[in-house]
């Protein structure tokens, strides 16, 4: 009885060590997780009989520091349907990629993920190969031929390295406006991003 | 018991399985009355040769001519619907899922000859009439040690009437789904040879589930089947038999496009041929010699236009053959009886969708040892397959049984089966310009590839390169056990429980994607998966006039991958409601797709003895998935299952001088659901007849 008891103590008194390392490193507030809802990022109209475009959209231009859609260089992300640009690299998109931007698919749980991974992880746009790929079950979501529905993959965190080298993770929650939770693709407004953020404006890699 | 008395049954029921060879008539028209007296029924399938069910050490379950007689069920998947712990699949034609296994892992034979002609895999139950069928047998578990690739879930053996005295029987059902269906069989025999023909013609309005789409659920189609057989003694200890079945089909097609508009219509030809012939000599008491060829061919030509433009849509030819010359020995010695074989099977496939025309051809070679001693039976099999362009399989099996007394006995096996890839996992050469895609079997995926790489139209490879070019069969490794009850009040009870465990199965996975972002797709040795269940069978007589028949199948089917993700964490989904993302637990696992957790089944029988039969029948299936909804590839979310079902039947049938009639309505509570189940139509209400001419007497025996 007594030797239980000493070990109960021993495991209690460890435990509380363990705490206290712990919370000894932590280095500061935690960041805020920012909410973008309804982004909305039409793609193309295209005429469904010959393929022709008829009219051409823009993409829809993102900046972490300002939390809203910008229209300078000063942008992140881009969207566009279900593409996703990045301003760093190359591409034929009729736009400009005049920052250092840079991007990683990571699978994981958001709020479990702390660190932005090192630098040599994140890739660029170059000509059809984006960062963050398109296609289905190849980057941030799945395609359902049978619903024609467009679902983001669950535990895929979009690392970014921003147009000005500072980090941001991103979870992309709904490609449908109001991100209903049974989303019909025939009533639903489609192209339409809810997206949660943390911004590191520090220029650090902690994402906490 | 007695030692002495156990010693006697055995030699009777030795010296009654050397007399009822392989093709010897059981029961003939005349058991038709008093259906329930329970006759020994002669299995075929678990041997290879002819054995009573209580001379063999595995369970082997049969639908006999009565009961599917006593239906309204016309094809194959009619009957098999009604069977619990067996599910009809519509892929391509409807298939059939035993122990949780698909389709392509169920060998479809036809008195012992295996059908060719499979789609995606599935063998077309629709292909097979029950006009002619006297018992359909059914082994759950691997039978690769005796009928190699295809039987690792187990063996569909449809056994068809033998030819025998001199009648005509005309039998006709008439229902909104058989627009007629009529048969006719002709049996012309003497003492020593022996003739049957059996035709079928069948025409189908086809059905349809949901009215707002352009087309039927299933469209029209007509259907002719001829069997012919033959069968001569030759001598006191010499049988010939032959038979050649054809079956011609067409099946209209009609759906709508998109972009542009249009409809596009166009008929399905098939056409099958079986010949088959066997022959039987006995060399002295101990020694019997089984020679059997058998030549299969399947036919397939599809011609699609759009009626608008006058395109072509689809223009579609198919054309497989295949032959099996088969030897088998059976050598009796006392208690011990010892099988030797050795065949051959060979191949043929043309298509476009193949490069060149396809060949296969590779020999094997079995053996099979049944031994009796006291309350033991075992009955041990192997055989070897030896192929050519893919590595060979030596598949082994062992049952065991038990008699612990008159009414009771218990036993169980284990075997290894396995399934070669199939041609089209070989050699297709696909490409969907329209949804732009291409499909690769995994022999032509090298050489593609590397073309492709040369013209540098290559954008990205999706999986390992080192896996290309070198696909394996799919193997499997079953466990069962049974303990059976057989009271002598006619009461029966039976409860077997399995286990499957399969490696390498073949998954159609993009493997590479092309410059144009088109993606090439093809098949590898990829998942792990086990089926396991219990399955419970009861029959009780309540009465000399009634029965209860209660049965019930537990089935646990899993992707070990899935599990082993699972349990690292890394399988999630997001919650709809609060859009959080949340690790998967074993819990929240569904298992693999379009398997029902529980099945269920209730029968009743009423029999005057005095020409009144009637049945009622329920059968429940729980829900099962049918797709990945939220993206994370795996059965977890609640939209993702087709609710949980039951279909109604009832039958009556009244026995009368040289006729039968009968009535009955299938799916009583028309239930349907014409996404995810179209081979269930709705409530259907039928009428039929039998009328018999013996030219012996002029009277129906």
């Amino acid at each position: 009885m007594t030797k239980n008891t000493f070990w109960v103590l021993t495991l209690v008194a460890l435990g509380f060590a363990a705490c206290k390392k712990e919370e000894t490193v932590t280095p500061s507030e935690p960041l805020t997780v920012e909410t973008i809802n309804n982004l909305f990022a039409p793609n193309d109209e295209i005429n469904r009989e010959t393929g022709e475009i008829i009219k051409e959209n823009n993409f829809v231009k993102f900046s972490f520091s300002a939390k809203d859609t910008v229209s300078d260089d000063s942008w992140d992300l881009a969207f566009k349907g279900t593409k996703i640009l990045v301003n760093g690299g190359t591409g034929s998109e009729n736009i400009t990629r005049t920052g250092h931007a840079g991007a990683i698919i990571k699978d994981g749980i958001f709020e479990e993920m702390l660190t932005a991974p090192e630098d040599s992880e994140y890739r660029q746009d170059s000509g059809t190969d984006l960062a963050i790929p398109t296609g289905s079950n190849n980057g941030w979501y799945v395609y359902n031929d049978a619903a024609y529905l467009i679902t983001p993959i669950a535990g895929k965190v979009i690392f970014v390295r921003t147009h000005d080298d500072k980090y941001a993770k991103v979870e992309i929650l709904s490609y449908y406006k109001d991100a209903p939770a049974n989303p019909d693709a025939f009533t639903d407004q489609a192209a339409t991003f809810t997206f949660r953020y943390i911004y590191q404006e520090d220029g650090s890699k902690n994402l906490q | 018991m007695d030692a002495l008395v156990r010693q006697f049954r055995w030699f009777v029921q030795s010296i009654t399985f050397i007399l009822l060879s392989y093709n010897t008539p059981l029961h003939g028209q005349a058991d038709t009355i008093g259906m329930y007296i329970d006759e020994p029924e002669i299995i075929i399938s678990a041997t290879k040769m002819a054995r009573t069910q209580d001379q063999l050490p595995i369970p082997v379950q049969v639908i006999g001519k009565k009961e599917i007689q006593q239906t309204g069920a016309m094809r194959l998947q009619d009957i098999l619907q009604q069977q619990s712990g067996i599910n009809t699949v519509s892929l391509l034609g409807t298939g059939v899922q035993m122990q949780g296994l698909d389709p392509d892992y169920t060998q479809i034979l036809i008195d012992g000859e295996p059908l060719t002609g499979r789609s995606g895999g599935t063998l077309d139950l629709s292909r097979i009439v029950l006009g002619n069928v006297r018992q359909i047998e059914i082994l759950k578990g691997p039978a690769s040690s005796l009928y190699g690739s295809n039987a690792l879930a187990g063996v569909i053996n449809i056994i068809t009437d033998q030819p025998e005295g001199k009648s005509l029987t005309i039998r006709s059902l008439v229902s909104p789904l058989q627009l007629p269906d009529i048969q006719s069989s002709l049996q012309w025999s003497g003492k020593k040879i022996k003739t049957s023909l059996f035709a079928d013609y069948l025409k189908s309005p086809g059905y349809d589930l949901d009215q707002d789409t352009y087309g039927k659920t299933v469209e029209p189609y007509h259907q002719l089947t001829l069997h012919g057989k033959f069968s001569a003694q030759l001598g006191t200890y010499t049988k010939w038999n032959a038979s050649v079945r054809n079956v011609s089909q067409t099946q209209w097609n009609a759906y709508e496009v998109t972009a542009p508009a249009d409809i596009v219509t166009g008929n399905t030809y098939q056409k099958e041929w079986l010949a088959a012939t066997n022959l039987t000599h006995f060399w002295n008491e101990h020694l019997k010699h089984t020679y059997r060829l058998s030549y299969t061919t399947f036919n397939q030509d599809l011609l699609l236009l759009r009626q608008e433009s006058g395109n072509v849509e689809e223009n579609f030819q198919f054309y497989q053959q295949f032959l099996k010359p088969e030897w088998q020995q059976e050598l009796i010695y006392r208690n011990l009886t010892w099988h030797l074989g050795a065949g051959g099977e060979w191949e043929e496939v043309q298509s476009e969708r193949y490069e060149v025309t396809r060949r296969r051809a590779h020999p094997y070679g079995f053996t099979q040892l049944e031994w009796n001693h006291g309350a033991w039976q075992v009955l041990t099999s192997a055989r070897y397959d030896n192929y050519v362009d893919i590595a060979s399989s030596l598949s082994p099996k062992l049952s065991l049984k038990y008699q612990l007394n008159k009414a009771l006995f218990f036993g169980g096996g284990w075997g290894q089966g396995f399934k070669v890839p199939d041609f089209r996992q070989l050699y297709l050469n696909f490409a969907n310009s329209v949804a732009g895609y291409q499909v690769l079997g995994a022999v032509e995926l090298p050489t593609v590839l590397a073309t492709l790489e040369g013209q540098s139209l290559i954008d990205q490879y999706l999986v390992n390169t080192s896996q290309f070019g070198n696909i394996q069969p799919e193997r499997s490794n079953s466990g069962q056990f049974f303990i059976n009850y057989e009271g002598t009040n006619g009461n029966r009870m039976q409860i077997q429980v399995f286990r499957n465990d399969i490696r390498q199965l073949i998954e159609t996975l993009p493997v590479a994607r092309r410059t144009n972002g088109q993606l090439i797709y093809s098949y590898l040795n990829l998942d792990q998966v086990y089926t396991q269940g219990i399955e419970w069978t009861g029959s009780l007589r309540l009465s000399p006039n009634w029965q209860l028949k209660l049965s019930y199948q537990f089935l646990d089917a899993k992707d070990k991958q899935v599990l082993e993700a699972i349990d690292q964490g890394s399988v999630y989904r997001r919650n709809p409601e609060t859009l959080k993302t949340e690790r998967l637990t074993r819990k929240d696992y569904g298992g693999l797709f379009n398997r029902s957790a529980h099945q269920a089944q209730i029968q009743v029988l009423f029999d005057s003895r005095t020409g009144w039969q009637a049945q009622a029948r329920y059968t429940y299936r729980s829900r099962f998935g049918f797709a990945d909804l939220n993206g994370n590839s795996v059965l977890d979310a609640a939209n993702e299952y087709v609710p949980g079902y039951g279909v109604g039947y009832i039958s009556l049938q009244r026995y009368w001088q040289a006729w039968i009639f009968k009535a009955g309505v299938d799916n009583l509570l028309n239930y349907h659901n014409a996404t995810y189940l179209p081979q269930i139509a709705g409530i259907t209400p039928y009428l039929g007849f039998e009328y018999q001419i013996d030219f012996h007497n002029h009277n129906h025996k």
